[in-house]
């Protein structure tokens, strides 16, 4: 467990924003079943390039080591 | 990575009070709220969907995972101490300006702080939460303690030597731009996980803009102060340091709600007729 947490540690913040992004602004746009909505998110595509971009370096920063 | 240190017997104490505290206020607030509604005048909440108590409970446990996740990684990098301060300094903050906000709009008192806000019908108020802070519900702190604490994480990953100006500018900016789906999409009918009422003149995607530079200054003014609790406790302490770290966000805290007032007051007096920027009629 604590091998395996110690791997997944620094993508944790991430991932939990991501899922938070994944719960209440995808899946619940797509609930709303209006096309407009979903399209909306569009608009989030700076957040999603940062998160990638930190998910990104903290992959490349654990091979460094 | 982790911290193993043993906590200090004053950096006990404060994490101790902070926890005890968060939970003595979501307690009696959960009762005030689904017990004694007329307290705090809770609005009816008629055709909102979602609001059964085990719907409730189970939606609040999305966020509260998302949060135990963020504070579990906290605690593993920045010790016990550090991450209470952060968790407590965000309840701390976020729960009295939206409370503030909430309430002022409710009781139609934002005219009696300035007369250019006398026009102002109200703000908003969440509709749905099993778990409240007061008049808001404790999912939504448990949201900006980790969508602060993943902003704030990113930028110190992406952009580690740069000025904490910037990286907290960012981190203001990345938040905001969550919420500019996030909030469309959770006050539309389908959710309506929170309602506005406010009659602000200036809209972008028809959610007042003062809700957007809310989110920006919340994030940007923490992490302003968070960085700032080293430099307090190492001259402080941990007891004392704790105080003045809460007493610093309530500043921050006043000039947060002080800009929003006057910019929105300004908006009222000034933008006529309102706008309202909207990307396909939302």
């Amino acid at each position: 467990m604590s091998k395996y947490s110690g791997k997944l540690l620094g993508y944790l913040p991430i991932l939990a924003f991501f899922g938070y992004w994944v719960y209440a602004c995808l899946i619940c746009a797509a609930l709303t079943r209006e096309p407009r909505m979903l399209k909306l998110g569009i608009i989030t595509t700076p957040l999603l390039a940062v998160m990638a971009a930190a998910a990104l370096k903290t992959a490349r920063s654990k091979k460094d080591r | 990575m982790s911290i193993n240190r043993q906590l200090t017997g004053s950096e006990k104490r404060a994490a101790a009070v902070i926890g005890t505290t968060l939970s003595v206020i979501v307690f009696f607030s959960t009762i005030l709220h689904h017990i004694f509604p007329w307290v705090l005048k809770v609005q009816p909440c008629t055709g909102v969907p979602y609001t059964g108590y085990i719907d409730m409970f189970l939606l609040d446990l999305i966020p509260i995972a998302m949060g135990a996740v963020c504070f579990y990684h906290a605690a593993r990098t920045m010790g016990l101490y550090k991450t209470m301060m952060f968790l407590g300094g965000v309840f701390f903050f976020s729960g009295l300006v939206e409370n503030a906000w909430i309430l002022l709009g409710r009781n139609h008192l934002l005219g009696l702080i300035s007369a250019q806000l006398k026009d102002v019908t109200g703000t908003y108020f969440f509709t749905r939460g099993f778990f409240w802070w007061g008049e808001m519900p404790a999912a939504i702190c448990v949201g900006w303690f980790f969508i602060t604490y993943a902003c704030v994480y990113m930028l110190d990953v992406l952009a580690p030597k740069a000025n904490i100006w910037f990286r907290a500018a960012m981190a203001g900016l990345l938040a905001m731009d969550f919420d500019l789906w996030l909030d469309p999409v959770q006050v539309h009918p389908a959710w309506q996980s929170w309602t506005w009422v406010s009659n602000e003149t200036i809209k972008i995607l028809s959610i007042p803009f003062s809700n957007f530079a809310g989110w920006f200054l919340f994030v940007f003014l923490f992490s302003l102060a968070f960085d700032r609790l080293q430099r307090i406790t190492d001259r402080w302490g941990a007891g004392k340091g704790a105080w003045l770290f809460f007493l610093l966000l309530l500043g921050l805290k006043l000039c947060l709600v002080g800009t929003l007032m006057i910019c929105g007051g300004a908006a009222m007096r000034y933008v006529s007729p309102p706008v309202n920027l909207t990307i396909w009629g939302i």
